[in-house]
């Protein structure tokens, strides 16, 4: 399989939030090639009803157009597809790795026992013992620290050379180091082995994620210059510049650059499959997040209801005691990372999500999960609260293996969606002399996690888009993201400038070229112009209807966003005259009561109108005639 | 539909449209338009608010005006809520699509030289129930009084006269047109007409080819001049307009020559057969991966294939024919022109359904009574009765199955969501299927049932196209038995009937399609067309 065809699949599986095929489609990698064959057919079978399902449809079309793709990475060479997964896993446990040891570190002190306990986690990572090796050295050079006792067991570790990496000078500016990182990358990228060029172009990263920061570039020189003063011998007593393991059969020019290499070329096709990041946590069914008094009422206690809970009409909020903002609608937000890692000798672990809504207006949604191991206590949201907690249990003794992985969604009714990814392991307790190290990972597992298709560091912009009015339709670069008044996007790739497109009915489409930052959070607040100026008058001899109470309701459901209009204190009478179109769009809308209003409040009250949506009018046009008690502001 | 005058056969395709009608002769022939040709480009300008024109015209303002045409109007057909603003005014998918459907029925009218108030028209057989609705809904306000719809591959192997052949054969239509792709495997046993199984892409047609070809070329031209013609709308339109003819002659000519000019470097780029081919092997093999999983569904081998029948101009491309014939050591049926096929089999339908006293009826019931071993039908029933239920003939039965499959939203165990099917895809039509279900709380007093479509177990992946509510009932424990009933009719109607066991309390509903206009929507959209001028 050739780097385009692993890419177009890596796209994929980031659309769908996930890490590798075998994820996608639940599958072990040792599964056999018929039991393989049979999801991929189950699947592709179940995409063919999804083409026309807006949700589902960008997802489908993939399936179906590369089909022979994923047969291919599946079932044809799953040796390649496999060792490609390995390599980027490695890459993440190595960042993992980094991460834990200095933590571990951080206690100042590096017995023995301690570094067995931290080469059998390089080993529970799948790193090769030269690797981890030099990680150890690495870190404790970082550190200013050695090692309390002797190290001859340890072996001589190998060296990275950033700047002989990238072939540039130490005292190179950035942008020098930015030119001969692109010429080194593309000189790898035309390697005629697939695998050595994969690895090299893994090198060539790793030296330019250090290098393109100044803080860790500065950290990294500093290192340096400890290891040349040491007359190119490190504090740990080996030699500095060690080459890497030269790959056979290279051209002089790929063997010279051999000792950028951090990771043994052979051990990579090896490594064993890694699906989830194990860790030592003593039995923890508990994240660090503040667990608020829980507002969701016992489950035995619940009143007794038939499933479909009935839809009881919007009421006006009640603005009194709120600021007067302007309403967005509901937004849903959670504390907690995107990945929760578990690791429990118990059979069973109860954990806790927070959810909130940030915005304004009820939040209805549901809960769901897809594995049954995961059972999440109440599934639906109740939608009158702004913090809730929702309650997962965790059926470790009912997973299908020793460590599996489950996804939480929350979908809302206003169309925001999360998805938490439940890694869980069972497993026994650990030494509690490692949690610090351990805490640290966890926080870090969850951050490399969101970002885990793009290497070992997070690059994501996030950009939320505030719309006023809510949006029927938000596209990125021509592709449906969301709609609803907050739309979140994440950007996996931020370098290339993203055209992003508003649209609502009745307003003019908003279209915008938005270039995002890595790393990055924007928020964005986008106000939809009027198609027209909503002035019309109907043709001579048109006839009016009166509309009649469902109209008023239609009115009386956008109470809180016309309250929101005008500056009231206390409450207002306020008196609707509007005109609809036989298509049932406001066409004319006058606020007679309060007659103060501005013309700023009127143009206001007029938008909300034109997003409410009326049933079709019999008639050439109707007349909606409407009092409505606003309240608002403190009185 | 109503007993007088011709029907027209309409193929409403997503780049192409054709009209067809039988003639007194019983032959099937295709209307031309009236700009004389014989399919349409399914592609609307307006140039004012109500003014549009329809068909090669439209597509030539693709290069000048292009925000106010209309294209691919079909893959948003059943769309809820799908509108295209244009010169300040909403329109639909299905008032779209009645814009085409009037153009086809005006130029027929002024070729046949009489009004024509019926027709029959085609969808794809993977078309949901919203997408029929919709379309039936095209044709209504396009002002067509007596309408049927029938499945594509149907109306193909209609066309292709592989009824007189007689006896159970099977037969795979391969349909890649435009901008569509879909394989059907049907089965005509004695004188049953059925879909077996069918899969397809909505995103796969002649215009991958062409964009392929484009690309290509433009490819070279960056190479020798640097720049690129693809970067200006206008020359990128005319390089793709040249490609499309050139695939078009690559059909029949081992080699093609396309002219490309810009920012005054000129060159022609001369493309051969074996290039081409070569360059589009991927899409072909998706088509070849098609049918390999639409035989898996059908559970045949394409040793169990008698025909393979071409249709969509696509196919007019001799790899396709080529592959088909590797794949199934057989040659494709041929003889008839594959963009035409579809119309004329939906006109053929027409009339085998709706006017059995035509002579096309007697012309295949003798070739019937002739060539099959099947006993034929008694003569009574036979041509003075005509069966008015859609579908069924004396002779030939085209079996109507269930497009997609239907089911309702459950609880499990653990009060989960999931969907519960009830009808599968393919079950032939009519039928009747239960479900046992019970309360799953204590005390309700009322139950939802969401019917859904479409495959799939969790609500998110299929599509709510009604709901029965069975209320006002006494509290009632939980696990208390109830019964649903789906009753799918000829006429692709559903009935849900919700009963509650015990007291025998129930309530029954039609579906009301999603994505259908309502009825005010409907006429004030239906006077809108009538208003608005078509070319």
């Amino acid at each position: 399989m050739d780097r385009r065809e692993l890419e177009e699949l890596d796209r994929f599986l980031a659309t769908v939030g996930q890490t590798s095929l075998y994820a996608y489609y639940g599958v072990p990698e040792e599964s056999d090639t018929s039991d393989v064959e049979a999801v991929i057919k189950k699947r592709r079978s179940w995409a063919q009803g999804q083409q026309s399902n807006p949700k589902f449809k960008v997802e489908a079309l993939f399936l179906i157009k590369q089909n022979a793709l994923i047969r291919k990475a599946l079932t044809e060479e799953p040796e390649d597809y496999r060792a490609h997964t390995a390599s980027s896993h490695a890459h993440r446990n190595v960042e993992s790795f980094r991460v834990y040891i200095r933590g571990i570190l951080s206690e100042g002190e590096f017995s023995p026992t301690v570094e067995k306990a931290v080469r059998n986690q390089g080993r529970e990572l799948g790193l090769a013992e030269a690797l981890v090796s030099q990680q150890i050295g690495e870190a404790l050079a970082a550190a200013g620290l050695s090692r309390t006792t002797d190290d001859e067991t340890t072996p001589p570790p190998s060296m990275i050379d950033f700047y002989e990496a990238l072939q540039a000078e130490p005292t190179s500016t950035l942008e020098q180091l930015e030119q001969a990182y692109r010429v080194r990358y593309r000189w790898a990228r035309n390697l005629n082995d697939l695998a050595l060029s994969a690895e090299m172009l893994n090198g060539l990263d790793q030296a330019w994620t250090v290098l393109r920061d100044p803080a860790r570039r500065a950290r990294y020189d500093a290192q340096r210059e400890r290891w040349s003063q040491s007359g190119g011998r490190r504090p740990d007593g080996s030699p500095g510049y060690t080459p890497g393991p030269t790959p056979q059969g290279q051209t002089a020019e790929s063997v010279a650059s051999g000792p950028f290499l951090d990771m043994p070329p052979p051990s990579l096709a090896h490594l064993p499959p890694m699906p989830v990041l194990p860790m030592p946590v003593p039995p923890m069914p508990v994240l660090p997040m503040p667990v608020l008094p829980a507002p969701v009422p016992p489950q035995s206690a619940a009143p007794p209801r038939p499933p479909p809970p009935p839809r009881s009409e919007p009421k006006p909020l009640d603005l009194s005691d709120l600021e007067p903002v302007r309403l967005r609608g509901p937004k849903l937000a959670m504390d907690v990372a995107d990945t929760v890692v578990l690791r429990t000798g118990e059979p069973k672990v109860r954990h806790r999500l927070i959810v909130r809504n940030q915005g304004d207006g009820r939040m209805p949604g549901r809960v769901v999960a897809d594995h049954d191991w995961l059972e999440i206590v109440k599934p639906q949201l109740d939608p009158n609260l702004l913090t809730q907690v929702v309650e997962v249990l965790v059926h470790a003794d009912r997973m299908p293996r020793r460590t599996a992985s489950a996804a939480l969604t929350l979908i809302t009714e206003h169309g925001e969606r999360r998805t938490i990814t439940f890694k869980v392991s069972r497993r026994s307790a650990v030494p509690k002399a490692l949690a610090a190290g351990a805490l640290l990972l966890l926080g870090f597992a969850a951050l490399v996690a969101s970002g885990v298709i793009h290497g070992p560091h997070t690059n994501d912009a996030v950009l939320t888009l505030l719309l006023d009015p809510p949006a029927d339709q938000v596209f990125v670069n021509g592709l449906v993201v969301g709609n609803g008044g907050t739309v979140e996007y994440r950007a996996t790739n931020p370098d290339a400038p993203i055209r992003i497109r508003v649209e609502a009915d009745g307003f003019g489409a908003h279209d915008e070229l938005v270039q995002l930052e890595g790393g990055r959070s924007i928020e964005r607040r986008i106000q939809l112009e009027l198609t027209d100026a909503m002035d019309w008058t109907p043709p001579a001899g048109a006839t009016a209807v009166a509309l009649d109470r469902t109209a008023a309701k239609v009115v009386q459901t956008h109470a809180t966003a016309l309250a929101a209009c005008l500056p009231i204190r206390g409450a207002v009478d306020a008196h609707f005259k509007a005109m609809v179109d036989p298509t049932g769009i406001a066409r004319n809308v006058e606020l007679l009561e309060p007659a103060d209003a501005s013309p700023d409040d009127r143009r206001c009250i007029r938008r909300v109108f034109r997003t409410m949506r009326f049933g079709a009018v019999a008639g050439d046009y109707g007349e909606v005639d409407t009092l409505l008690r606003l309240t608002g502001g403190s009185p | 539909m109503p007993d007088d005058g011709i029907i027209l056969g309409i193929d409403l395709g997503t780049t192409f449209s054709a009209v067809a009608y039988v003639d007194a002769f019983g032959k099937p022939v295709v209307i031309p338009n009236g700009e004389g040709q014989r399919t349409t480009a399914s592609v609307i300008h307006f140039y004012e608010r109500d003014e549009c024109v329809v068909g090669d015209e439209a597509v030539k303002m693709v290069l000048v005006d292009a925000s106010n045409v209309v294209r691919f109007i079909k893959r948003h057909m059943g769309e809820e809520g799908h509108t295209t603003e244009l010169f300040g005014r909403r329109y639909g998918p299905q008032e779209l699509s009645s814009f085409i459907l009037r153009k086809l029925k005006d130029d027929a009218e002024e070729a046949l030289g009489h009004p024509v108030k019926n027709a029959v028209i085609t969808v794809p057989a993977y078309f949901n129930s919203a997408q029929r609705g919709a379309t039936a809904e095209a044709g209504a306000l396009a002002g067509f009084s007596g309408l049927s719809i029938i499945n594509e591959p149907t109306a193909a192997a209609i066309a292709y006269g592989v009824e007189r052949k007689g006896g159970d054969r099977h037969l795979l239509v391969f349909d890649l047109g435009g901008g569509t792709f879909d394989v059907t495997v049907m089965e005509l046993r004695g004188t049953t007409l059925r879909t077996i199984a069918t899969d397809g892409n909505a995103e796969l047609g002649g215009k991958d080819w062409d964009d392929r070809l484009l690309n290509h070329v433009a490819d070279q031209f960056v190479q020798k001049f640097g720049v690129d013609p693809r970067d200006e709308a206008q020359t990128h339109q005319e390089l793709y307009e040249r490609c499309l003819h050139a695939k078009i002659s690559l059909s029949t000519k081992p080699r093609a020559v396309i002219p490309v000019n810009f920012r005054g470097h000129r060159t022609i780029v001369p493309v051969m057969r074996e290039e081409f081919e070569d360059i589009t092997k991927d899409l072909l093999g998706q088509c070849a991966d098609t049918c390999g999983l639409v035989l898996e569904k059908a559970k045949m081998s394409w040793a169990e294939i008698d025909d393979i029948l071409l249709t969509g101009g696509s196919t007019r491309m001799p790899a396709v024919a080529e592959m088909m014939g590797r794949l199934s050591g057989k040659a494709p049926v041929v003889g008839i022109n594959p963009d035409e096929c579809v119309a004329l089999g939906a006109a053929l339908a027409a009339v085998l359904r709706h006017r059995p006293q035509h002579l096309a009826f007697h012309n295949w019931r003798s070739n019937m009574l002739n060539e099959t071993n099947e006993p034929g039908p008694p003569e009574t029933s036979a041509p003075a009765e005509p069966n008015p239920g859609a579908g069924t003939l004396p002779g030939l039965r085209i079996a109507d199955v269930a497009s997609h499959t239907l089911g309702m939203v459950a609880l499990d165990v653990q009060l989960n969501q999931r969907v519960v099917t009830l009808i599968p895809e393919f079950t032939p039509l009519p039928c009747e299927r239960r479900g046992r279900f019970a309360y799953a709380y204590d005390g309700m007093t009322a139950v939802r049932v969401e019917v859904t479509e479409g495959v799939g177990t969790h609500p998110d992946e299929v599509t709510v196209i009604g709901e029965v509510i069975l209320d006002n009932l006494p509290p009632r424990p939980r696990g208390t038995p109830i019964e649903v009933v789906y009753r799918y009719t000829m006429n692709q109607l559903l009935e849900v009937d919700v009963t509650d066991i015990e007291t025998r309390l129930s309530r029954r509903a039609r579906i009301v399609l999603k994505g259908a206009l309502s009825s005010e929507g409907f006429d004030a959209a239906r006077t809108r067309v009538a208003a608005a001028t078509v070319h």
